[in-house]
């Protein structure tokens, strides 16, 4: 069963080396990379990088490694945004919070209005996944995902060991 | 769920008087004969070669055929005669496609409107259909149409019997089914090693609405992903590729892209 990555997932699988924070920052990302490499090692299938995911994990590195991966047979697969996903984004926003306005459920987050469209665009491409279980370092992106029954977990909670095989996993 | 089933004609066809009764399935296939193209090849196949229950299996194909694009897997005339069965019996033309819901709409007017009058004998009875009891309305699904539409898949075969095609398994909905695929992307898919792997598959797609599943897959290409461990995929990467992805200050980062709460 493929999982999807959230951007601080993503940089906390591709990062080897933490170098900002100090201690506690480093300890933290260590422990964090242990256990998402111990789950996804689990698993057979590409994990799910949802295009706005890796855009925003691009923007983080110097634009003369930004098409580097584009090369390689990479371990994720980059879900694009599609007719669909725009389809389950915009009915998960009225889902979300009924007849309210982006802005006003930022408010509500406490977070500001392009946050929560990125977040629905992540958790549009969940649902449009099959509701693959979403893999992320931020709070309040869970919570939203419990709200909209999209399955969620933050690093520190992700089972050891990795994910139970597919039923639809042939060997 | 039985083997057989039998339409049963009457009345008239061109002003000729039907015999009444059973129709065996191979004078089906003669009155059948001419209705769509699909007929017209596997009759021609079956020609003077065929046994009874070849040419009973020919027809359930093409009636299969009529149902749904995607051929099961298994025992697929079952499930398309069980499909054009509930059409039939229960009126309930949602049970097949949209095109396919037209495609039998089509065909067995044409009979009735000759004359004739239809009824279906399988694991149930139909109505008789006629000018004066028409078949079911066709109903629509609701479908999606989705032109840049990249799906994770495990593939199964590459290639087919009469058109090109894939069969593969699909992470997204768990169905598992043939897609359309020109020979070139068959060759392309099989020369790198695709078969039984999980690759995404690019194309334009035909969603069927609540719920999401895939109605028709017509893949235009795919993109192959590293098969090795997660853990090893890193060091695969080029060491200035991965100093750069170093020296993401995560924390900050995520807090100027998202305002995300790390603790």
């Amino acid at each position: 069963m493929s999982v999807v990555l959230d951007t601080g997932a993503l940089i906390v699988f591709l990062q080897s080396n933490c170098k900002h924070g100090g201690a506690e920052a480093v300890e933290r990302h260590e422990r964090q990379r242990e256990i998402m490499l111990s789950y996804l090692d689990g698993q057979k299938s590409p994990f799910i990088v949802p295009a706005i995911v890796y855009a925003e994990f691009l923007i983080g590195i110097p634009d003369e490694y930004k098409e580097y991966l584009s090369g390689l047979p990479i371990k994720f697969r980059i879900a694009p945004l599609t007719e669909r996903v725009a389809l389950i984004a915009s009915q998960l926003k009225v889902s979300l919070m009924g007849s309210k306005q982006i802005d006003e459920i930022a408010t509500t987050y406490g977070q500001v209005t392009t946050n929560v469209r990125a977040d629905i665009f992540v958790l549009a491409t969940c649902k449009a996944e099959g509701n693959k279980l979403l893999v992320t370092r931020d709070k309040p992106l869970c919570m939203r995902a419990e709200k909209l029954q999209i399955r969620c977990s933050h690093i520190d909670d992700l089972p050891c060991g990795g994910p139970k095989s597919s039923t639809n996993s042939l060997f | 769920m039985r083997d057989t089933f039998t339409i049963r004609l009457t009345g008239y066809i061109n002003g000729e008087e039907i015999h009444p009764g059973t129709l065996d399935i191979t004078d089906l296939l003669k009155l059948l004969e001419g209705l769509s193209g699909a007929i017209k090849r596997e009759t021609a196949e079956d020609h003077g070669s065929s046994t009874n229950k070849t040419r009973l299996l020919s027809l359930e194909s093409i009636l299969d055929k009529c149902s749904e694009m995607t051929i099961k897997y298994t025992s697929p005339a079952r499930h398309g005669c069980s499909r054009i069965e509930n059409a039939l019996c229960f009126g309930s033309m949602e049970s097949l496609q949209e095109e396919s819901q037209g495609k039998l709409r089509k065909s067995f007017n044409r009979l009735i409107a000759k004359g004739a009058n239809l009824q279906w004998i399988g694991e149930h009875v139909s109505p008789v259909y006629s000018k004066e009891n028409p078949l079911p309305v066709a109903k629509g699904i609701g479908t999606f149409n989705e032109l840049s539409a990249s799906l994770l898949a495990r593939v199964l075969k590459i290639g087919g019997e009469n058109d090109a095609a894939i069969r593969a398994v699909f992470d997204a909905t768990g169905q598992e089914m043939s897609a359309k695929c020109s020979v070139s992307v068959c060759k392309k898919m099989s020369d790198a090693g695709c078969l039984y792997e999980n690759v995404s598959l690019l194309g334009k797609v035909k969603w069927q609405v609540s719920p999401w599943k895939i109605a028709t897959f017509n893949v235009k290409g795919f993109e192959k992903h590293y098969q090795g461990k997660s853990s090893d995929f890193w060091t695969t990467l080029d060491d200035k590729f991965t100093a750069a992805c170093d020296s993401i200050d995560i924390d900050k980062h995520m807090d100027d892209m998202r305002g995300e709460e790390t603790t």
